[in-house]
């Protein structure tokens, strides 16, 4: 599933989703199968919230088919279409595998190859440098 | 000394290629046309086998001199027909306006081709085996300051310049048509990774600072998903050498001396064919 709305400032799931709509995305990811009070009780634990933004929240997530509704009763129940592991993957694609995912191996030298995984502790020895250097440029 | 680590791997791994086609051409040329070539290891190979009563071995070596030429021959016109069709795509996703004013504002670089496509994930690569071209994303340059942007215009300058993509694409093709050699496939990864730091050399000595180009690399990371992107690591395993942690580690600290050394048992096999050809063509004149 294709989600237009990315956000190169944000970090983790909030690139895709809305500050709510990642919560309520992990939420379900972690209890599939909740309801909309269940969901808003979880919620609530950080942060008073209305039942209604709630339901329209995730009536919201069904249309843009990343949950599915499922009735027991009276009560519906939402489950994620994907696990969190399926829809970051797809996700990752969309964003830097489309091409290679069409076309198969190109003749293409990355700025940062796909297949590489850099190491947390270097990423952080590298952030505080720059920090360095931007300061001592000032 | 990155320069001559480059030649030196670009050396070894189109050279052995080259000699390794070279002898399966006139093997071919003998088996075919009749060609007198008693100096070719494959013929030697061929009638060595035959004294040892091994007649099939003649078909076996056609076999895989047939192989290794269609082989060879079909992947590069795949990946030159699925490139051309890649930037044909990337084309129709342009944004010419941005295009023509990085080419407008980058023209003193060789006239670089730029193709600006309008994604809001951040991309960054050269793209093309004879005319390649640069091709950045709307957001990734929404992303950057005019000091990273112009950094990762000279990284990928660099590579545009001394045309990475094809080499790359030959050492690669190469090393997965002779699996029998394995050294070549190291020998493409570090020729690979060893490009990549040349492009960053080019883009610190060009902005005059590490800062530039380093703050570019981590935004890039840090707007890939995470699960796929970090790992969290104490001691050294396979994946620290990728390509982005020899980097890292090279702007942190330029002087330290990154080791790219090649597996103990990929230079022995590697060494042992070229060495059992060798003995089999003395053996064979002496």
């Amino acid at each position: 599933m294709r989600i237009h709305n990315f956000k190169v400032g944000e970090r983790g799931l909030n690139r895709f989703f809305g500050p709510l709509e990642a919560k309520i995305m992990d939420i379900l990811w972690a209890r599939p199968g909740s309801s909309i009070r269940e969901v808003q009780t979880a919620l609530e634990k950080d942060k008073d919230v209305n039942f209604n933004t709630v339901m329209t929240v995730m009536n919201r997530l069904v249309d843009k088919e990343l949950l599915h509704k499922s009735q027991k009763g009276r009560t519906s129940l939402y489950h994620p279409v994907q696990s969190r592991e399926e829809f970051m993957n797809d996700q990752s694609k969309e964003l830097s595998h489309e091409l290679v995912d069409e076309f198969g191996v190109l003749a293409v030298n990355h700025m940062l190859d796909a297949l590489d995984e850099a190491d947390a502790g270097l990423i952080e020895r590298l952030e505080q440098k720059i920090k360095q250097w931007k300061k001592d440029s000032d | 000394m990155w320069k001559a680590r480059s030649k030196l791997l670009f050396t070894v791994g189109f050279g052995i290629p080259l000699f390794v086609f070279m002898q399966m051409f006139m093997y071919a040329m003998y088996k075919i046309f009749g060609w007198d070539i008693p100096f070719n290891l494959l013929w030697l190979c061929n009638h060595w086998m035959s004294r040892l009563g091994w007649l099939s071995m003649g078909h076996v070596l056609m076999a895989l001199v047939l192989l290794t030429f269609a082989g060879t021959g079909w992947l590069l016109f795949d990946r030159m027909i699925k490139t051309r069709a890649a930037v044909r795509k990337l084309r129709s996703m342009e944004d010419r306006a941005i295009s023509q004013d990085l080419q407008a504002r980058y023209r003193h670089l060789k006239q670089p081709g730029f193709i600006v496509v309008d994604k809001p994930s951040p991309v960054a690569f050269t793209i093309g085996l004879w005319k390649p071209c640069i091709v950045l994303s709307t957001g990734l340059l929404t992303m950057l300051d005019a000091e990273e942007e112009r950094a990762v215009v000279y990284h990928e300058v660099h590579h545009l310049w001394h045309r990475d993509p094809l080499k790359t694409t030959l050492l690669s093709v190469f090393s997965v048509m002779m699996p029998y050699i394995p050294v070549l496939k190291h020998t493409s990864k570090h020729y690979k990774i060893i490009r990549e730091i040349l492009a960053d050399n080019e883009a610190i000595e060009r902005t005059g600072n590490a800062a530039g180009i380093g703050s570019a690399l981590l935004k890039l990371i840090r707007a890939c998903p995470e699960p796929w992107r970090t790992r969290e690591t104490a001691i050294q395993s396979s994946f620290a050498d990728t390509s982005v942690n020899v980097r890292i580690s090279r702007l942190l600290d330029p002087e330290q001396d990154v080791s790219l050394s090649l597996p103990r048992y990929a230079v022995f096999i590697s060494a042992t064919v070229i060495l059992l050809l060798s003995v089999l063509f003395v053996w064979s004149i002496g």
